[in-house]
Parts: C-alpha cells; sequence; structure tokens
C-alpha cells in the first residue's frame, strides 16, 4: 500500500514541471469545494458545508464558506450554522500565484438539552479573518494551496492562528467555449 | 378496454424505454473515458491552528490508482493532534478502499468497499482526573453513488453508504480530484 501511496509526493513533483499549460486564475473561473454528510438513523446527523468563489475579474474572486449542522442525541439537539462571505486577491500571473484572503461574517449556535430540567444555550457570533496564501496549479483545474491566517472563525481549522494545505477545484468555462 | 389498457401499458414501457436509454447515453456517451487505468484519484489536506488554551494538527492524505479503466485502488492515512487546557488527544487511522466506475461518460455509477481501522488516545487534563483511554476501532463500509464530472480533473460525488461496524447508514456529497496523464 505504501506503493500506492508514496508516488502522490512524486506525482505531484512531475507534474508541477510537466504542465505546460497556461494554468492561473482568470475572470469567469469558480472555485468550489466542501462536502455534505447525513445520517438518517434514530439520531439524525446532518453536516453540509459547501464553499464557492467566483472571479469577477482576473485577480479579483469573492465567494462564501457556510455550513448547516444539526443532529440530535437521546437528550436534545443542537444546530450550528454559518455563513462567512469571502474575498481573495490574486497577484501575479505564473502557475504559483499568492493571494490575500479575507472573510468576515456569522454564527448561529443552538444547543437544547432536556432532562429533568431544560437547558438552552443559543449564541450568535461576528467572525472576522484574514491570511495570505499560495496557490500552485498542477493543471488548468487543481490548485494545491497553502494558508497561513488568523482568525476567530467557528471553523476550527481556521481558528486562533492557522495554517492549512489542500487542494481547490478551479472550473473553468473556457475549456467548455472551446 | 383491455385494447386501451395494453396500449397504455406499451406506452408506459416505451416511456421507461426512453428514459432508460437516455440515462444510458448520458453515462456511456462520452468520446474519451473520464476514469483510465493510470490515473490517481487523490485528495488530502493539512492544518495546523493555535488559539487560546490549545492548539491541533491534522493531516489527512488519501491516495488511489487506476489499476483498470474503471477499477481504483487505494488508502486514506490520517492523522490528528489536538491539546487545550482540559484535554489532550491522539489519533491516527489507515482505510484501504477499492472503487469501481461503471460507464465512461460524464456520469458514472461507483461502487465503494472500505475498511478502515484507527487508533486514538485520550487523556484528561490533571484539574480534571487526568484519566487516559485509548481504543483500537475496525470496520467496513460499503457504498454505492454516482460521479459527475465537472472536467477531466475534478468530480461531484453522491452516495449512500452503510457502516457495518458503526451500524449505521449515511449519505455522502463531496468533490474528487484526478491527475494523471489521459490518453487522447
Amino acid at each position: 500500500m505504501i506503493k500506492l501511496l508514496l508516488p502522490s509526493l512524486i506525482l505531484f513533483l512531475v507534474s508541477f514541471s510537466l504542465t505546460i499549460s497556461q494554468a492561473q486564475v482568470s475572470k469567469g473561473q469558480w472555485m468550489v469545494g466542501g462536502y455534505a454528510y447525513i445520517s438518517p438513523e434514530k439520531y439524525i446527523n446532518i453536516q453540509i458545508s459547501p464553499t464557492a468563489s467566483y472571479m469577477i475579474s482576473n485577480k479579483f474572486a469573492i465567494g462564501a464558506i457556510m455550513n448547516l449542522g444539526f443532529s440530535n442525541h437521546e437528550n436534545g439537539y443542537s444546530i450550528n450554522t454559518y455563513f462567512i462571505p469571502t474575498v481573495r486577491y490574486y497577484f501575479g500571473k505564473s502557475r504559483t500565484q499568492p493571494f490575500l484572503l479575507a472573510g468576515f461574517g456569522f454564527s448561529q449556535y443552538l444547543s437544547v438539552y432536556k432532562d429533568s430540567y431544560e437547558y438552552k444555550f443559543n449564541e450568535f457570533s461576528f467572525y472576522a479573518g484574514a491570511g495570505l496564501g499560495l496557490s500552485h496549479f498542477v493543471n488548468d483545474n487543481i490548485g494545491l494551496e497553502a494558508i497561513a491566517g488568523y482568525s476567530n472563525s467557528p471553523i476550527t481549522i481556521y481558528r486562533g492562528l492557522f495554517f492549512n494545505l489542500g487542494f481547490q477545484i478551479f472550473l473553468n468555462p473556457r475549456k467548455h467555449e472551446e | 378496454m383491455k385494447n386501451n389498457f395494453y396500449r397504455y401499458i406499451k406506452l408506459k414501457n416505451l416511456a421507461s424505454m426512453f428514459v432508460f436509454t437516455v440515462m444510458l447515453q448520458t453515462i456511456y456517451t462520452d468520446a474519451s473515458s473520464q476514469t483510465e487505468k493510470g490515473l490517481w484519484q487523490v485528495g488530502g489536506s493539512a492544518g495546523f491552528n493555535r488559539d487560546e488554551g490549545g492548539g491541533r494538527m491534522s493531516v489527512t492524505l488519501s491516495n488511489g490508482y487506476f489499476i483498470t479503466n474503471h477499477l481504483v485502488a487505494g488508502g486514506g492515512l490520517s492523522f490528528s493532534f489536538s491539546k487545550t487546557d482540559y484535554s489532550k488527544y491522539y489519533g491516527t487511522g489507515f482505510s484501504p478502499y477499492v472503487s469501481y466506475y461503471f460507464g465512461k461518460g460524464k456520469l458514472q455509477p461507483v461502487l465503494s468497499i472500505a475498511a478502515p481501522i484507527s487508533y486514538s488516545y485520550f487523556k484528561a487534563g490533571d484539574d480534571y482526573g487526568g484519566t487516559n483511554s485509548s481504543r483500537w476501532d475496525t470496520g467496513f463500509m460499503t457504498g454505492g453513488g454516482v460521479s459527475y464530472f465537472l472536467n477531466d480533473n475534478a468530480a461531484i460525488r453522491g452516495g449512500l453508504g452503510y457502516n457495518f461496524s458503526g451500524k449505521n447508514l449515511y449519505m455522502t456529497f463531496g468533490f474528487q480530484i484526478y491527475l494523471g496523464k489521459r490518453k487522447e
């Protein structure tokens, strides 16, 4: 299995040097991501977390990170939602592009616990965060992205001082016009 | 009456056949194959953060290789660590999987099986009793769904799964990334 896992790193390095297309951000592109998980059992668990951004110019993207979460248990339930509009500004034109990222939004967390007494926790909060990122295009559609920043975000991985590494999917309408 | 009934049945059959044909065409009619032998199915993220009272680190990697044009085999690795004022947590897991993609169009049904194994360790802070516990978990999951290819490198995937160890049914939607050189 190591044979299967190790080549990913090699593949990235090779693809860095092999890809010759003009892979960079451009007006009209969408950046998408996120996931949804629904478990409709005795105790329901629903987590829906889409993210999307749209390039309104060759440098500037607007988007949002959002979440809708619901789960219940024997003695109650909790609802966790947040909506954080984001902006990104890209520098340069090469296959490795730095960018600035900022977001400002709100979250609502409600937790209800019923036993011999009823306990209710309801909190509304504002959130803000900013960071510096670096996106490397593996090809026209996929970017490998690193972001470092600071935020009081409700999303654990972006809370406090943070550093994240991951993939970003780009949907490029130029490809479909060809 | 009887004739009308048969006509209705036949119309219904025709309608079903039409829908079925359109479905098959959607699945099969596409010049290029979306999943090809030699491609990699990749995913992963790494995160580190530090805020008041603690910090976290997590790494997940998922990598699969298309052994044939339809069959991908791979594994996922995860590692996470967190420390707060009241607890310390460490967890790691490995999940080998096999998926089979049907057809070769933009829309492809997928069947998957996975057998995750994981280890976790938890220790409560000294002010909270200081007790610790650790456990091994093994599981077996099977699922089926549909992948819709947004382009050569990304697909949106939705499906139903069943976790035999947790005995729970779940539904997931997410994105999947494909890398590697395709034969033109």
